[in-house]
């Protein structure tokens, strides 16, 4: 799960100006979050997690038919960790909260509830910040990258919690910590004690190594002797100097050490690269040439899988296999997977891939994941492809899992989705007529006003299956990439803020109205 | 088109009619035809109510009183709206919070009577409304949007004793010339992003920055004429009304112009009871001779009908008034009933 995918999620979050809510609890598991929008992954075993921006989804891999149990979050996740039967989602608290939550749920025993943070909100400078970035699981307990908070162990069987900081052989407890004293710190905040990332290197109770990574330094810890040691920061063949670490890519099952780290280029320019850690001369060298890495998986054999922006100001949508510790791609290119992706929902191709995981089922198998988010929503959804790892041909296409609600058939029940079309955080400036049709037939979908003059015809006599049809098996008739409206009228114009009325007709005789509001 | 809620007849008369009653309103002259508040016998006082399909409603009040020999005044109340938005789902396919919108319009006018054949007036309009704009999650969140200043200016010509023509210009704002703007009335929105998820505030306003989105109310130019006769020996009225769709909110001329044609009769076939029927909203555009496959396709207008029914045994001057009519896209029927009392 990496930090700046989880922090897709929390986008929004930045926007929010208000502090109300401090006492929730989580809603009740359903089967409804139908979220296509998936911002990031945790997994082990057979199980997966997902954040989305409804809340959390997990499903058992096994088989291809994918059996979802879902969670509504009270906030959103900023990261997400899963181990010991028990997921850990933290919670997104910023906007009116110096001080983060803890949402766990135990999938085995279907128990769930939140826990916070226990810093003193007291204690904490005006400028400070102690929240879970990143989570992870090792030594039967999760390890929280907290920023100002530094690294906190929580043993969900205990429920107690231990701070670390960076540098300090000192064991605290959360509640007692006195930033800026004499005792703890006498410099806030302090940069180098800020963890923004924490990774296992070795789950093994007895030798447990972590890493945690600060700004300005990633530390190999290990907290059986409460011993931190500094690794270098050192680049072997950079085109700049080293500024700060960015990001922390790691697995207990890989030797194999990456990060994000933001380096200085002269002249005031920064470039951000993926560099790989070589413990044999203690330095970081670059591992690929492509800039705005985003996320990165570990397969078999040295396999790394990592997704990257085409350019800065772009979605993250390249996916890369790349092979050990080369620069170049040796499995497959990118343009295989882009294609590969684009056969499994009919050619279209996901405009912004959130995260990737790779689930090892054995030391040669496994699933690999894909997760995506839309700015319409269209493009978004779950593939996976089993064993892909195996396919050296690069013929086998993912499967693509986009869930939706099931309708009734007979055009007894339709709607647009967002129903409100306006200003989403993620932008969506199209709503999807979602329907479904008893028997295969011609379909007209006209917009009108409140005085029911026309304003747009979406569609006019088009071909569209029956619901039973569909493809994706979720019994719709919709055309997702035609029955759609932008809010505007048959002359192209933005139409005026106001409610807006729609008619789905079938040359069977079936027809259907519905409501659209438009706020754009 | 901007203020689409506007364009819909108000009184039962004039539904009855097809919204076809410009040139010699029942009642609510202040919204028809200010010019004809100077010809108001005394005073007018109306209430009603009107059901349209897919849930959308109305209620207006209107008074009027001549102020003799001249000058006539007029007040009147318009709500409209939608109170069951009750299926609207987020972007996740989470049904929303049911909603509504409503609009609240209030116009004032005057009319002079220049001479014994022509008149004209003026109104001036107040306009709110209020409506869902974004979400969080599934609750919704509210913006609204106000205007001041509204025009309708009207003159009305009594061509002989049976002929009666009138010309308007409903939702303009001269008064915005005089700021170098167009003569528009604008409806300013403040609308929050919106969002997929609860982050523990649904403040109206409290998420990200508010967009202002501006909308500016499309002005109708109307051409009305009624023409009284007689069928069977009994009065006969008929009305017609040519809406013209010229230029947009921001005076700038449309591409695409049109006009809607609406035309009706009352009959007074009893003396205390009396039959109206009409076809509205008949569109007139250029997709009659450009794309008549388009034209025909789409071509819809509304086939009313009501009655008045003078109760005169409750109380002198009381008038019950009923109409029905298609909604132009047959998902239902609209209703509407009033009383008019004269006094």
């Amino acid at each position: 799960m990496t930090r700046d995918n989880i922090r897709k999620a929390a986008l929004a979050a930045a926007l929010a100006l208000s502090v109300l809510s401090s006492a929730f609890c989580a809603d009740l598991p359903t089967r409804e979050i139908t979220s296509n929008n998936i911002y990031g992954f945790a997994g082990s075993g057979d199980t997966l997690w997902m954040v989305t921006d409804q809340g959390l989804n997990f499903t058992i891999t096994a088989s291809d038919t994918l059996t979802w149990l879902g969670y509504k979050a009270p906030l959103a996740i900023l990261s997400l960790g899963f181990g010991g039967a028990t997921a850990v989602a933290c919670l997104d608290t910023m906007p009116f909260k110096k001080i983060g939550k803890l949402w766990y749920y135990g999938h085995v025993a279907h128990s769930y509830d939140s826990i916070a943070l226990p810093f003193k909100p007291d204690s904490l400078p005006h400028a400070g910040v102690i929240r879970g970035l990143g989570v992870t699981y090792g030594g039967g307990a999760f390890w929280l990258a907290c920023v100002d908070g530094g690294l906190v162990r929580w043993d969900p069987a205990g429920r107690a919690m231990q701070a670390f900081f960076p540098g300090v052989k000192r064991v605290f407890d959360p509640a007692a910590v006195r930033f800026g004293s004499a005792d703890s710190f006498t410099v806030f905040p302090d940069s180098s004690k800020q963890v923004i990332a924490v990774g296992v290197r070795n789950v093994s109770v007895d030798s447990l190594a972590l890493y945690a990574l600060t700004p300005a330094v990633l530390y190999r810890f290990f907290p059986g002797d409460t011993l931190w040691e500094r690794l270098s920061s050192r680049l072997s063949s950079a085109p700049g100097a080293f500024d700060k670490y960015l990001e922390l890519f790691s697995s207990p099952r890989s030797p194999l050490l990456f990060a994000s780290i933001i380096t200085a280029t002269g002249n005031g320019a920064y470039d951000t690269l993926l560099y790989r850690y070589n413990g044999a001369d203690s330095a970081w060298a670059p591992y690929t040439s492509s800039q705005y890495v985003t996320a990165l998986t570990f397969g078999p054999d040295s396999t790394v899988y990592l997704v990257r922006k085409p350019n800065k100001n772009e979605n993250p949508r390249i996916l890369s296999a790349f092979s050990g510790n080369v620069k170049n791609e040796t499995i497959r290119s990118e343009q295989s997977f882009a294609h590969r992706i684009s056969l499994a929902m009919n050619d279209l191709s996901p405009d912004n891939i959130s995260d990737v995981l790779y689930l090892p089922s054995s030391d040669t198998n496994g699933s690999f994941w894909i997760g995506t988010a839309s700015s319409g929503v269209i493009n978004n959804g779950l593939f996976f492809s089993r064993n892909e790892i195996h396919d050296e041909a690069g013929t086998v296409p993912f499967v693509y899992v986009h869930r939706e609600r099931k309708i009734e058939g007979g055009l007894k029940e339709s709607y647009a989705y967002p129903g409100i079309l306006g200003g989403d955080f993620s932008n969506p400036t199209r709503s999807i007529f979602a329907y479904s049709l008893a028997k295969a037939s011609k379909v007209s979908i006209a917009v009108y006003d409140w005085n029911m003059d026309l304003v747009r015809n979406v569609i006019t006599n088009e071909d569209r299956r029956a619901g039973k049809d569909d493809p994706l098996g979720n019994g719709r008739s919709t055309d997702r990439t035609r029955d759609i409206w932008d809010g505007t009228n048959n002359a192209g114009r933005r139409v005026a803020v106001g409610v807006y009325y729609f008619r789905i007709t079938a040359q069977t005789g079936e027809r259907s109205f519905g409501k659209i509001i438009v706020a754009k | 088109m901007p203020g689409a809620y506007l364009r819909s007849p108000v009184d039962a008369a004039a539904a009855a009619m097809g919204g076809a009653q410009s040139a010699s309103p029942t009642c609510f002259s202040t919204w028809w035809n200010p010019a004809q508040l100077s010809l108001v016998d005394k005073r007018l006082f109306a209430f009603g109510a009107g059901l349209y399909s897919m849930g959308r409603t109305e209620a207006f009040s209107s008074l009027e009183f001549k102020l003799p020999p001249r000058v006539g005044i007029g007040l009147g109340a318009l709500y409209r709206g939608d109170p069951f938005i009750d299926n609207l789902y987020n972007a996740s396919e989470e049904k929303l919070d049911a909603g509504s919108f409503t609009t609240l319009t209030v116009k004032a006018g005057l009319s002079y009577l220049i001479t014994r054949r022509l008149s004209a007036g003026l109104s001036i309009g107040f306009f709110y409304q209020r409506l869902p704009t974004s979400y969080v999650r599934t609750k919704l969140i509210y913006s609204d949007a106000t205007a001041v200043g509204g025009f309708t200016l009207a003159a009305q010509y009594k061509v002989t004793d049976s002929l009666m023509l009138a010309v308007i210009v409903r939702d303009v704002n001269p008064l915005q010339m005089l700021t170098g703007s167009p003569a528009s009335i604008a409806m300013e929105w403040q609308v929050s992003p919106s969002l997929e998820q609860d982050y523990g505030s649904a403040d109206a306003g409290g998420f990200g920055s508010p967009s202002v989105i501006t909308d500016m109310v499309m002005p109708v130019f109307v051409l009305a004429s009624a023409f009284h006769g007689q069928l069977q020996g009994k009065p006969l009225e008929w009305t017609c009304d040519l809406n013209g769709y010229i230029v947009d909110g921001t005076f700038t001329k449309l591409d695409h112009m049109e006009a809607q044609l609406s035309s009706g009769f009352e009959w007074q076939r009893w003396n205390t009871f009396c039959l109206r029927a009409g076809l509205g909203d008949i569109l007139i555009s250029r997709d009659i001779t450009s794309d008549w496959g388009f034209y025909a396709r789409n071509f819809t207008f509304k086939l009313a009908a009501g009655f008045g029914w003078e109760l005169s045994k409750v109380r002198k001057g009381l008038t019950l008034n009923y109409a029905v009519s298609t909604d132009k896209v047959w998902a239902g029927i609209d209703q509407k009933l009033d009383i008019v009392y004269k006094f």
